[in-house]
């Protein structure tokens, strides 16, 4: 099978639209997993706008130069997986693998960041009066009631939502990272093994460009646009 | 389709990628750059980051999802949730406005 299975073109000239029926789902698939992104992001625009006065500028909590590298990185593991589909349509397997493991690297790369990131803004402590917006989130879902958690909350009114805004956002994509970490991981074992078509290749393609680009749009709102008036 | 579309330079797509995330960061941490005094520069810059961003997405979805290739009916019904997403968007506007 594994060898029919790579050696046999897919001939889409018969069907439907001219996509392989694969291809026809996965792109269904990111219709509405785009819609649900939507709904975070039009969701994140309605609250960011209505608390303006208490938003804390991005620029100052996040690190923005470090996410800027990891835009570039995720921007870079997109061009290697359209060099990997590239060996796929030439059947020239050395090059896909190469380019799907460059691809696993750089999602990888991306994740350990992100994690990296996190991890910073719980153990920051700097920020408007010793506190920061990411430890009021977390104190506001741990600690709740404690003294310190109430005092900091009654000094931030609003910016609880700064901090569950971002991680709702930046976490729902990362579990997309995630997901397509593992997916290409499944994908590139195939092609080891020998049981691989362009066809597939093509798929997960679609899906990892799709991640890329969601990111893309992330990025911006979250972290590049400023809604604080300047001096 | 994906037997004979010819490949596009996705070096050169990689690099205008990276260049318009470079411009980003930098209206990002400039905005003095900008004309006009407070909301100016908030409008001005929001705009600016947005429109980069469309355009950034843009390119990601037209040659590395390969929707240039496709056929045209196929590529409508592919961008029907932009669509879709953008009337979400704009419902929820009154929202911001009545609070």
């Amino acid at each position: 099978m594994s060898e029919a299975a790579a050696a046999t073109p897919n001939d889409v000239s018969k069907q439907v639209l001219g996509v392989t029926d694969g291809k026809m789902a996965m792109w269904i698939f990111l219709g509405s997993d785009g819609m649900s992104f939507m709904g975070l992001i039009a969701a994140y625009i309605v609250l960011r706008f209505n608390n303006m006065d208490t938003w804390p500028s991005p620029a100052e909590y996040l690190g923005i130069q470090l996410t800027a590298f990891n835009t570039f990185i995720l921007i870079c593991s997109s061009v290697t997986m359209v060099k990997a589909f590239e060996g796929a349509l030439a059947n020239d397997v050395p090059k896909l693998k190469k380019y799907l493991l460059l691809t696993i690297l750089g999602g990888t790369a991306f994740l350990g960041m992100q994690v990296y990131e996190y991890y910073h803004f719980f153990a920051n402590t700097h920020g408007i009066d010793g506190a920061n917006p990411f430890r009021i989130f977390l104190s506001g879902i741990w600690e709740g009631k404690l003294i310190d958690g109430a005092w900091v909350w009654s000094h931030l009114e609003g910016s609880t939502l700064f901090g569950s805004t971002f991680f709702v956002m930046t976490a729902f994509h990362g579990c997309h990272v995630f997901s397509g970490v593992v997916y290409l991981f499944f994908i590139y074992i195939g092609v080891c093994n020998g049981s691989w078509n362009k066809n597939r290749i093509e798929i997960v393609g679609l899906y990892w460009h799709f991640v890329d680009l969601v990111w893309i749009v992330i990025f911006t709102i979250v972290y590049l646009v400023e809604t604080e008036v300047p001096a | 389709m994906s037997e004979d579309h010819k490949h596009p330079n996705y070096m050169l797509i990689w690099v205008v990628l990276l260049v318009l995330t470079v411009l980003e960061v930098a209206v990002a941490f400039f905005p003095q750059w900008f004309p006009g005094g407070g909301l100016g520069i908030i409008i001005s810059t929001i705009a600016l980051l947005l429109g980069m961003a469309f355009v950034k997405a843009g390119l990601v979805a037209w040659y590395f999802m390969h929707l240039k290739f496709e056929q045209k009916n196929f590529v409508l019904i592919v961008s029907f949730p932009l669509v879709l997403a953008c009337v979400l968007v704009i419902l929820l506007w009154p929202d911001v406005a009545s609070a």
